[in-house]
Parts: structure tokens; C-alpha cells; sequence
């Protein structure tokens, strides 16, 4: 398979973005990296015959994301705090302050991947509902439906902000 | 703000913070690299002989696509003795001119060299194919020191301020550098030399090509050099299992120290044997007052065989020498 010089243009404009969004889907960087990586080396042996090339890869860290949650699943190994003390003690870092954001991180990684997917492509990408319907290939009110539930979980497990309105139809 | 948008900017907000997080490309681009490497030893090799080519082929108005070419065979004869050289950088520092073309077959170097006084600008492109070069991709990857040109990732080298060669891959089956010697800022310079070359091809034509060469012997190399049109030299280089031949038709005359006379060409030349780290060269002056020599660690014989084989060309393009 020939590897068009439209491979090596698109890795060199879009692998960031490409990174940024795998990470801020999978909640965890190494995870990102895998999967860029899994997709591009994937995408590079078919590269002449991808239409639309952002659509496409972005596509396929996204489905890779759901079948690797998947995965992992059935691979997690039961870990405790002394165990990871005796990995790496915890030290100070300034940089990583708890705050609101690190909360709203927690409660966003309890979310089912589905839910969390959509929440992404909306208030990550911004992405309108039709898009994501489409990107996720299904109903607009399927993902009306999983926004809404996500901001209200998401909404509930945050007391100090006032109640979450939902407007989606149900599933 | 509505409660519904105070909980979206906090999300918003959040997922940019994780987006932070991301991992630097380096990792992937290896990968990438290293597939790359092991599609290159699986399909047969593509030589900067197939590019050149295809340009050929397209000059000549033979509907060929550059990227279709794959299953070219690696050398390609025809070509060998005309070499086209695919790369010219657009800009150059005040008063430099072109003083050095050369290429060849298979996975010989293209280089071109701009010169004033003692100061020189090189680009040059290799093939991947050529082991040398081949890890270029994971070498840029992991030198710190990195530019971008044309989009993509390259590394910059350089022992001073008036030395740096920036290299860079156009794509997956070439490397390009940008030499600079002798240069103030070398580096800002290189720089700008390589984000200004473009695909444009030129030709190697000089006054001579190989003829019949010993058995097992290759070409390697046809090069055009001089300060300007008048003092245009052309050399030719071959290889083989039993060594390296040279020849040069230029104005010069050769040092002829030590010679004995011989037939060359049915006119009277001179052979010089090898003497310590010197070759061994048969020297001729042709008819229109040029001389020819062939050297290497060859016998008499076959450097004579190399030289009256020699075909010579009465309109070489030398015009390019001493423009810019």
C-alpha cells in the first residue's frame, strides 16, 4: 500500500488536535496515545481511500475509545492506595491543584461511554446535536437523551450548583 | 447565567483542562516511522532514478502520474546517463550561483551547490531506500532541536553559527537537506533556503555519457561543476566488485607525471600508474581541445576500454553554471 503524501500532511496539522481529543475522550493520555496511534497506523495502510479524512480518523478514535473501554473493562487489575504509593509516593505538585475542575473530572468519568462520548463531541468539539447523530450514528433524540442525562448526573453529583434543565427526549 | 450554562462551562472548562493532558506526537510519529520502515523492506524499492523518470515521462508528454510509478523497476538506464535533479529552493542569499549538479541511478544522491567565494549552499535528496538514510524519519523524531518546514518536522544541525544543515522528509521516500557554509546565522539561513524549495526539476546534461563498462561495473553518478559555462566540467562515476572508475572531460590538462603513451580513441594518450593513494589514469586530448580522463584501480586495459567507450555529446547544457 502506498502511503500518499496526504497522510504525512494531515499527521502533521491534525495529530495534536488528534491527541487532544482522544485524551479528553478516554480520560487518560497513555490510553489516547494507543488509540491515536492504532487508528493512524490503521488509517495509513487505506489512506487512498478515505473520503473525508478528519471525519473518518476522528471517527475511529471514537469507536477505538468505545471498544477499548470495553476491553480494559475485562483487563483492570484490583488495585489499593499502598500498592500505588509503592509504585510512586505521592509527592506535592503545585500545578495540580484540586479544584472545581478536578471534581467535575470525576464525575465526568463516572458517566456510561456513550454519554460521555456525546458530552465530549458537544461541549468539547461543539458539535450541534445533528452532527453528533450523525457522527455517532444515531437519532438526534438518542443524543438529546444522553446529554441530558449526562448534565444531570453530572449536575447531581455537584451540590453547590443549582439543579440542571433537561430538554432531551427520551431514548 | 442560567444554572444549565454554569454546569456546561464548568464541563467546557474541564474538558479543556484534561485536553492539557495530551500526550506530545513523538511517540506516534515513531510508530508511524517504523511501519513505514517495514512497508519499505516488504515492496520492492523506489529509487530517486523512478521520480526523475517520471518526470522525463511527463516532459515528454506521456500521460504518467508521479505517485503511480511504484512498480518501476529501481534502475532505470535511460535515465542514468541525464540525470533530473526534482528539487530547487526559491530563494538564496545575495549572490550565490550554481556551480554543481549531480545525480544518477537508483539511490545516488541529487545534489545541487551555490557558491560565492568561499561560501556554499547545498540541497541535496536521498532515498530512504538508502540504508544511510533510511532512519531519517526516527532521527528527526528524537533530535531536540526541530523546525518546521513545509509542515513537517526538521532537525537542524550544525557545529557553528556558520554551519547548519536542516533536514527534513517532503514525504515518505525522500530526504531533503539544506547545507549552509560559511554563512553569518547559517541556521536562519538554511531555513529559509528549505521552506523555499519546491519540486521543480533540472536537468544533468554533460558532454559525455558511459558507453560499455566492465563487467559487474554500475554507473553511479553523472556531475556537472564550474564557476560559469567556460570552465564546465563534466565527471562520470561507476562501480563495481573490482572497484571505481572516474571520468572527466574538462579544459584542464592533468598532471601526466610518470606517464607512457597510449592508444585511446585511436589518438595518442598518456597512462599514469596507480603510485601510493594515486589512481591509475589514462589521459586523452580529443579533437575539440578538451582532455579525458579515466581513473581507478583498474588495469590499463579496462580504463583504455572505459574511455574509448565514452560517448560525448555536442550540446551539453551548460548554461545553468555561474546563474543563479
Amino acid at each position: 500500500m502506498i502511503v500518499t503524501t496526504g497522510f504525512d500532511d494531515f499527521v502533521a496539522e491534525r495529530l495534536d488536535g488528534l491527541l487532544r481529543y482522544a485524551t479528553v475522550l478516554a480520560d487518560d493520555p497513555h490510553l489516547a496515545q494507543d488509540i491515536v496511534q492504532d487508528v493512524l497506523l490503521r488509517a495509513q495502510q487505506r489512506w487512498s481511500k478515505i473520503e473525508s479524512p478528519p471525519t473518518y480518523v476522528r471517527r475511529m478514535i471514537t469507536n477505538e475509545y468505545l471498544s477499548w473501554r470495553r476491553r480494559a473493562a475485562r483487563r483492570v487489575v484490583p488495585s489499593n492506595h499502598s500498592v500505588l504509593d509503592a509504585l510512586g509516593p505521592p509527592t506535592a505538585d503545585p500545578s495540580t491543584a484540586y479544584d472545581e475542575r478536578d471534581e467535575m473530572l470525576a464525575l465526568l468519568a463516572t458517566l456510561p461511554r456513550k454519554q460521555r462520548a456525546a458530552v465530549v463531541l458537544r461541549y468539547y468539539e461543539n458539535y450541534t446535536d445533528a452532527e453528533i447523530a450523525d457522527f455517532l450514528r444515531c437519532g438526534v433524540s438518542t443524543v438529546r437523551s444522553q446529554i441530558s442525562r449526562a448534565l444531570a448526573t453530572l449536575r447531581a453529583g455537584m451540590p453547590s450548583l443549582p439543579p440542571v434543565l433537561t430538554t432531551g427526549a427520551g431514548e | 447565567m442560567t444554572p444549565s450554562n454554569e454546569t456546561e462551562t464548568l464541563v467546557r472548562d474541564s474538558l479543556e483542562r484534561l485536553a492539557e493532558q495530551a500526550p506530545d506526537g513523538n511517540e506516534v510519529l515513531n510508530a508511524l516511522a517504523r511501519a513505514r520502515q517495514r512497508q519499505h523492506r516488504r515492496r520492492p524499492r523506489l529509487a530517486l532514478a523512478a521520480v526523475a523518470a517520471a518526470v522525463i515521462a511527463v516532459a515528454a508528454g506521456v500521460p504518467l502520474v508521479v505517485t503511480t510509478v511504484t512498480d518501476a523497476p529501481a534502475q532505470l538506464t535511460p535515465a542514468a546517463g541525464r540525470p533530473v535533479l526534482a528539487y530547487t529552493p526559491g530563494w538564496l542569499p545575495d549572490g550565490f550561483t550554481e556551480q554543481y549538479r549531480s545525480g544518477g541511478p537508483g539511490n545516488t544522491a541529487q545534489v545541487r551547490q551555490w557558491q560565492s567565494g568561499a561560501s556554499r549552499v547545498e540541497v541535496a535528496a536521498h532515498s530512504t531506500a538508502d540504508p544511510e538514510w533510511a532512519q531519517t524519519a526516527l532521527r528527526i523524531s528524537a533530535l531536540k532541536d526541530q523546525v518546521v518546514v513545509h509542515g513537517r518536522v526538521a532537525m537542524v544541525t550544525g557545529p557553528s553559527d556558520t554551519i547548519a544543515t536542516l533536514t527534513w522528509m517532503p514525504d515518505d521516500r525522500h530526504v531533503l537537506t539544506a547545507r549552509v557554509e560559511g554563512v553569518p546565522d547559517a541556521r536562519t539561513v538554511a531555513e529559509q533556503v528549505a521552506d523555499s524549495v519546491t519540486q521543480e526539476p533540472v536537468l544533468v546534461r554533460g558532454e559525455a555519457r558511459f558507453g560499455p563498462l566492465p563487467a559487474g561495473m554500475r554507473e553511479e553518478a553523472t556531475t556537472v561543476r564550474g564557476s560559469d559555462s567556460d570552465n564546465a566540467t563534466t565527471m562520470l562515476d561507476a562501480s563495481g566488485p573490482s572497484g571505481k572508475v572516474r571520468v572527466t572531460i574538462g579544459s584542464g590538462s592533468p598532471a601526466l607525471g610518470g606517464s607512457g603513451p597510449v592508444q585511446v580513441r585511436g589518438l595518442s594518450g598518456a597512462f599514469v600508474p596507480a603510485s601510493g593513494p594515486a589512481d591509475a589514469q589514462v589521459t586523452v586530448r580529443l579533437s575539440s581541445g578538451r582532455w579525458l580522463t579515466a581513473s581507478g584501480r583498474l588495469p590499463r586495459e579496462q580504463l583504455v576500454a572505459v574511455a574509448d567507450g565514452i560517448v560525448l555529446d555536442s550540446a551539453p547544457d551548460y548554461a545553468w553554471l555561474g546563474t543563479r
